[in-house]
């Protein structure tokens, strides 16, 4: 059954084909000009158009219009013609005509034309509500795998947050960290704080290669070899990363490494000593402003077991004056591309050092910088350690943070 | 352009519509045959078919019915041609699925306006089709993008993860057999082997909460770390527990933890001994009988109390030639072996599959297979069974 919109001056044709179509058990709205016609369609959109052809012009108006509007475009138009008009019968086909029936109207011929018109609508509407169906499907299937994927790298990304330690902010020692991983959930790249003595505290700056997943699986092993092989080695930068070393290349699949930074700083006396494998050197910031990049050698970890490997890392060793900076960084920010093609690199970071006061978030300043937000295409990790102007000569003073929080004395608690 | 495909057995009607339609602007496709009909309407996708009733090689209906089951061409629209066409055929014929019926000899004035008429509206429909299909199609491809990045490190984790997993090492004395089998493509439990000096071996099965990406993560951090305490510790398993305990506390998320069985086997003295921290007991197996071994102990990584270690039991034996241990996480007891989610896999799974294992078979095959756990496990499953031969 369906819905068919007549359109019809003469009363009796009008009253003749109603009732067939309606024997028919179709539902039929007849109207007796396209004035009617047109507000019929407001209100109900039929599923045929049966109409005379001596309407006048406006109806060549209505035409159009059913053409034009997007809902009513696709609605079939059978017209009905005198037997003797044949030439202006041709001329009505250029209207996107479906069918002409002649008049007087054979009612079986009415009937068949009527049913050929409805089933290939039908057809028609079968055939893209199956293309649509299909189509549809393959999206929520997409949709349901990437949501999937989408969770479970969510929860892992809010653990990795957590699971990443607090810079701890010891008493006249600035700290500020920005880590931002590539994509957004997990990465490579990561960082630690912990202390080996109440007085000694020790950085981690890491960088598994590659990223995404699989690098932070490896970054979860490197942080932890890394802390337990400096906490058990008595904070000997060198022994230490040996110690990870070893451990690493024993674990991670081949061809992949960590490169990483370990430092020490004596939080009372500002002694530091670092040593650097294979992530980019460190920039030191004096209290006058000038600046020093710190290069010494040193291999990325996790590539070969050898006992000699840790012999050709350097040791660096200096003292962190009131005012002084070290800024750590990953590669991901100086390989930052900027608007000249190109990357960030050290005179990028040398440039925000020059403009930096005492008290900024560096880290936040060199990330702002390099557009790192739009730029990056790797993990981003910048630290900076400033020691502030205050002088702590007294142990005391340094021991009253461990007091606050009640972890004095464990050497193994993290920040 | 519209295509019109001529389907008729005479070739000067073809050829006379033809010339008419193509001076009228549309693109002409020819078949002689109902077989042809088919093929050069699944290649060219025309937007309107002229079809004679009577071609050799099939009925008309046939050859409707044939095009109509193709999904493309279902809505084409078809327009019949006959000579001689009684009003019986003309009704019988529109009765079949087709737009207007052409009598033969053809009115070529009047056939083209219809035609025209008609590959309009075909042409109409397609265009408004193919703009749906390209709001979807695009949909499609960012989804597919987005896919193919996840896929893509997640296959790449997949092969380090699958990597970077222990294999069981060859011992004399001893068969050391394992299944592992991560819920997805990355898993939350582990195992390891560690050899603490020549003669001991430690054995590790372990199992943090959750799974997925995040339970890859965790599992890495503390396979290694418990592999570290026990060479730190010297194979002292209170102290190992204690350590990785302390470790975990401060790593891992709220509410993580990291159920685990660390045993270690001295290969001189047969010695066995085990703490289990959460993970379910292990069985101990000698002449097929299973031995539940209970001691208490709690998952690492919850608790901060100092002498938390010492609420955990220690378990120790001698083992025998011809006697086993079995070790296990919970993703190969908790399998559900029935479609309601009532009856678990359990120790009684275990404990029967043991009894029918063949003389030379492996426990952990039949296990396995009676669990189903190929099939049934929503969890990840490892076991480890150690064997004195």
């Amino acid at each position: 059954m369906a819905h068919i919109l007549l359109i019809e001056g003469e009363e009796k044709v009008r009253g003749q084909i109603t009732e067939a179509l309606k024997n028919s058990g179709h539902s039929v709205e007849a109207v007796e000009n396209s004035e009617d016609a047109r507000s019929s369609v407001t209100m109900r959109i039929p599923a045929l158009l049966i109409s005379d052809q001596k309407l006048g012009d406006d109806y060549v108006d209505f035409l159009d219009e059913l053409t034009r509007n997007r809902k009513l475009a696709r609605v079939p138009v059978i017209l009905m013609v005198d037997k003797d008009d044949m030439s202006s019968a041709l001329s009505s086909f250029e209207c996107d005509i479906f069918a002409i029936l002649k008049k007087p109207i054979d009612v079986d011929h009415l009937h068949i034309q009527v049913e050929t018109v409805l089933r290939q609508t039908q057809r028609q509407k079968q055939s893209r509500k199956r293309e649509r169906n299909e189509l549809r499907s393959q999206i929520m299937k997409l949709e349901r795998e990437v949501r999937a994927t989408t969770e479970d790298l969510t929860d892992a990304a809010q653990n990795f947050v957590t699971m990443l330690a607090r810079p701890p902010s010891p008493q006249g020692i600035r700290i500020d960290v920005n880590y931002q991983p590539s994509g957004g959930f997990i990465g490579g790249d990561f960082y630690d704080f912990f202390w080996l003595n109440p007085r000694e505290l020790c950085v981690v700056i890491g960088d598994v290669s590659g990223h995404g997943i699989q690098a932070a699986v490896i970054q979860s092993m490197a942080r932890k070899v890394i802390s337990i092989g400096m906490r058990t080695k008595n904070g000997d930068v060198r022994e230490g990363l040996r110690f990870a070393n070893d451990e690493l290349a024993e674990d991670i699949p081949q061809g992949k490494f960590v490169a990483a930074m370990v430092g020490v700083l004596d939080i009372v006396s500002g002694h530091w000593e670092h040593a650097r494998c294979g992530i980019p050197h460190p920039v030191f910031q004096y209290a006058d402003g000038t600046r020093e990049d710190v290069l010494t050698a040193g291999v990325a970890l996790g590539l070969k077991r050898s006992s000699t490997w840790a012999n050709a890392i350097q040791v660096h060793r200096t003292n962190l004056e009131p005012e002084g900076r070290i800024v750590m960084f990953t590669d991901g920010i100086i390989e930052c591309e900027q608007d000249d093609g190109e990357e960030f690199d050290y005179a990028g970071v040398h440039k925000v050092l020059d403009r930096a006061k005492p008290n900024d978030d560096v880290p936040e300043l060199i990330y702002q910088a390099a557009h790192a937000a739009h730029r990056a295409v790797d993990d981003v990790l910048i630290i900076s350690i400033t020691r502030e102007s205050v002088e702590l000569e007294d142990s005391n003073t340094v021991m009253g943070f461990f007091d606050e929080t009640g972890e004095e004395g464990d050497p193994f608690k993290i920040g | 352009m519209s295509v019109v495909l001529i389907a008729d057995d005479d070739a000067s009607v073809r050829s006379e519509l033809k010339t008419a339609l193509e001076k009228a602007g549309h693109r002409v496709i020819e078949a002689s045959t109902a077989r042809n009909t088919l093929m050069e309407a699944q290649d060219h996708d025309p937007d309107l078919i002229l079809l004679d009733i009577s071609l050799p090689d099939m009925p008309a209906l046939q050859l409707l019915e044939e095009l109509r089951s193709e999904a493309a061409l279902a809505r084409v629209p078809i327009m019949m041609m006959a000579a001689d066409a009684d009003n019986e055929l003309l009704t019988r014929t529109f009765r079949w699925d087709i737009v207007d019926f052409i009598h033969k000899p053809l009115k070529v004035e009047l056939l083209l306006a219809k035609i025209g008429a008609h590959t309009r509206l075909s042409q109409a429909y397609k265009f408004s089709r193919k703009l749906s299909k390209e709001m979807y199609m695009s949909r499609i491809d960012r989804l597919e993008i987005e896919m193919k990045a996840n896929e893509e490190d997640i296959t790449e984790a997949e092969r380090h993860f699958t990597w970077m997993q222990p294999k069981a090492p060859q011992v004399d004395g001893y068969k050391i057999e394992l299944k592992y089998r991560p819920y997805g493509r990355l898993g939350g439990d582990f195992y390891d082997f560690v050899w603490l000096d020549r003669d001991r071996l430690a054995v590790v099965v372990g199992d943090i909460s959750g799974h997925g990406i995040q339970g890859a993560i965790l599992q890495a951090m503390s396979r290694k770390l418990v592999s570290l305490a026990l060479r730190q510790e010297e194979g002292d398993l209170r102290k190992t527990i204690e350590f990785a305990n302390r470790e975990l506390t401060n790593d891992l998320p709220p509410g993580s933890f990291a159920a685990v069985a660390i045993g270690v086997l001295n290969t001189e003295t047969h010695s066995w001994k085990h703490v289990r921290c959460g993970v379910p007991y292990p069985i101990f197996v000698r002449n097929r009988e299973c031995e539940t071994l209970v001691t208490p102990g709690g998952p690492l990584g919850l608790s901060k109390k100092a002498d938390w270690h010492m609420g955990v039991g220690e378990y120790g034996n001698i083992i025998e030639e011809g006697q086993h241990i079995l070790l296990m996480s919970d993703g190969i007891l908790e399998v559900f072996m029935d479609e309601e989610k009532k009856e678990q896999f359990d120790v009684e799974g275990v404990t029967k599959a043991v009894k029918e294992t063949a003389p030379g078979d492996s426990f952990i095959d039949t296990i396995v297979d009676h669990a189903e756990l190929e099939t049934r496990a929503d969890d990840d499953a490892t076991i480890i069974c150690i064997s004195r031969i």
